[in-house]
């Protein structure tokens, strides 16, 4: 792990010595004044600290205040003169650690910083099959803010109606584009509550982007229940003879953003996986999640997911099937 | 409910365009078992009646004694299921069902039973049925796994929270499906079904109610322990009654809470009966009990792959 220390004092680096003898963490010293433009880089995970001695508290109150919005870093304060006025006011606004004059001189141990790693979970950055990790860039919230042509980070799923031929030839073609339609509508109805949108849709398949924020653990379970309680919606919503069965594989990675209808020349590493995953790998009526997107699995339905191999360089979960004959 | 004058006005006309006076003295007979037309006309037996009059009489009437909703119920059901070998074609059907949506009532599609719409109002008799009445329901019986040791175990205040919860979530599930919560008994729960598809939808309704609890457990649970349910589903014929202690004396609703008994933890159990009656889709997501012979009950359970 990588820790960067902001400070103008050369001598802080002793009181890190054990972390810089330690195997697991790398440390490097920097000024200050290049806190801005080093930590906007930062993107994954890496435990970052700020030297606020000798600052006014107007100074220290906008450090606050910018660090408290970085979302893919672990920051923390050293305070050698114990000048912050609430400690505690710090953790609740997102820091993971305060190192105060008495912790300083202590010494800061490996211990202290696994424990800064448990204390505040930091979701793991998209990376790409070479392994390079790709730079998160958080979208806006509202999709009016996001720009044609400009890249993000999505929570990209791809969704497809499995047997869709053998129902064809069971039901016809007009039952095809009767249940098809009506599952659309269910299905853009529920990426809607997550704030994404539909990308593409063919006939039986699709793809839905959803703006990379901390609330991705929500798609994750929207698309178990979605398997889980398909009899529900098959014989109560669709009113089908027979129950669908979903394949759904959920990646997280950076696009260049086109609206839907205009996306034939995007050219993107993460949805050519999402893809190549679907179609190559995915078994009908399974729910994979990518190792992108997989640290985002909310803790209470972890155990669902069993780990199912690697496909061009990347590790999926797989959801355990629902009653298993 | 006492209907407004022009929603008698359609009913009668429709009457009398659709179907010929013994036919709606028949009707009639069904709600009333010695309804007498001409007594109620005040003439003599030999007199003869119009059409128009004998159907005024007879709404008239109906909305007197509080049953013109069951009356609508039997006279739809002449178009819907015929009546003496004979299918109709009612009148001003349409015209009938718009004032009567516009009163909050809906209509079975399948069978032509008018019912209270439960956006609008939801009660234990779906707002027409008739105290003292045999009807067909689907029963689901609801309980919860050494619920006394959980009460035990837990503080008061957790107790409270749950079982508020638990009882939303049933509910929730039996409402949406225009079921209806007859008896809550401690950590029993019986729901009825009547009308649409009332057996297709009591299995839904249990399976959801399953599911909800799985992810209650795991979300929001706040006992000790996780909490684990059996459900039972039954059909049967069951005389309605407001009262409580006659409901479960039923043979139908006995039938189903002893069923219970016999389900393992986190299982709907499903008697041959109502399996019998579900479209293939939802009857594929249930085992047999047993597989030698016909069996007599079939099972629901939530499983995951084993690895």
């Amino acid at each position: 792990m990588e820790i960067h220390i902001f400070t103008d004092n050369d001598k802080l680096k002793e009181y890190f010595r054990e972390i810089e003898g330690a195997k697991d963490f790398s440390l490097t010293l920097a000024p200050v004044s290049s806190f801005k433009n080093t930590v906007k880089k930062l993107n994954h995970c890496e435990m970052i600290y700020l030297d606020i001695d000798k600052m006014d508290e107007a100074e220290i109150k906008k450090y606050i205040a910018y660090m408290s919005r970085l979302e893919f870093v672990r920051c923390g304060l050293i305070d050698p003169s114990d000048s912050a006025n609430s400690v505690s006011h710090l953790f609740h606004m997102g820091f993971s650690d305060y190192i105060g004059k008495k912790e300083l001189k202590a010494g800061v141990t490996p211990q202290r910083i696994a424990e800064n790693m448990q204390f505040k979970a930091c979701h793991l950055p998209p990376v790409r099959s070479d392994g390079a990790k790709l730079r998160a860039i958080k979208a806006p919230n509202s999709w009016n803010s996001i720009k044609e042509g400009k890249e993000y980070t999505f929570s990209m799923l791809f969704l497809r109606i499995d047997r869709i031929k053998e129902m064809k030839k069971n039901f016809g073609h007009k039952f095809i584009e009767q249940i098809t339609g009506k599952y659309l509508g269910l299905f853009e109805k529920s990426i809607n509550a997550h704030n994404g949108k539909l990308w593409n849709w063919d006939i039986n398949k699709g793809v839905a982007l959803f703006p990379y924020n901390e609330n991705c653990g929500d798609i994750i379970l929207s698309g178990y229940r979605f398997i889980r309680d398909s009899i529900l919606f098959s014989a109560e919503y669709l009113h089908s003879p027979v129950k669908l069965e979903f394949t759904i594989v959920l990646h997280l990675g950076n696009l260049e953003y086109h609206k839907r209808g205009e996306t034939g020349t995007t050219v993107s590493e993460s949805m050519n996986l999402l893809y190549h995953a679907s179609e190559l790998m995915a078994k009908p009526g399974n729910y994979y999640l990518s190792q992108n997107i997989s640290p985002h699995i909310p803790g209470e339905i972890s155990d669902l997911f069993i780990e199912d191999g690697e496909f061009e360089g990347y590790s999926f979960m797989r959801m355990k099937k629902i009653n298993p004959s | 409910m006492k209907a407004s004058r022009s929603f008698l006005k359609q009913i009668q006309k429709a009457l009398a365009e659709s179907i010929d006076q013994r036919t709606m003295v028949h009707l009639a007979r069904e709600l009333i078992n010695d309804y007498d037309l001409h007594k109620q006309k005040k003439l003599p037996e030999t007199f003869a009646i119009p059409r128009s009059e004998a159907a005024d009489q007879i709404v008239t009437d109906m909305n007197r004694y509080n049953l013109i909703i069951p009356f609508l119920n039997i006279f739809f059901s002449i178009q819907f299921k015929g009546y003496m070998g004979r299918t109709y074609k009612i009148s001003g059907f349409h015209e009938i069902l718009k004032s009567l949506y516009d009163m909050g009532f809906s209509i079975d599609s399948k069978n032509g039973l008018v019912y209270e719409n439960p956006t609008y109002r939801i009660s234990r008799n779906w707002g027409v049925l008739q105290e003292g009445k045999d009807y067909t329901f689907c029963f689901m019986w609801i309980d919860i796994v050494k619920y006394s040791l959980a009460v035990k175990e837990n503080s008061k205040e957790a107790i409270q929270r749950f079982y508020k919860d638990f009882i939303k979530i049933i509910r929730e599930s039996v409402e949406k499906r225009n079921g209806r919560i007859w008896l809550v008994e401690g950590d029993g729960v019986l729901a009825a079904f009547h009308f649409l598809n009332a057996t297709q939808t009591t299995v839904l309704g249990s399976i959801e109610i399953l599911h909800r609890f799985f992810d209650y457990n795991r979300f929001e649970n706040p006992l000790t322990e996780p909490v684990q349910i059996r459900i039972s589903i039954n059909n049967g014929k069951c005389e309605y009654s407001d009262n409580h202690e006659d409901t479960k004396k039923s043979e139908a609703v006995q039938h189903v809470i002893s069923y219970e008994k016999k389900a393992e933890p986190d299982t709907i159990f499903v008697s041959r009966n109502v399996v019998l009656s579900l479209d293939e889709i939802v009857a594929n997501e249930l085992k047999p009990v047993t597989t030698e012979g016909i069996p007599e009950f079939y099972f629901y359970r939530l499983s995951w792959e084993e690895r």
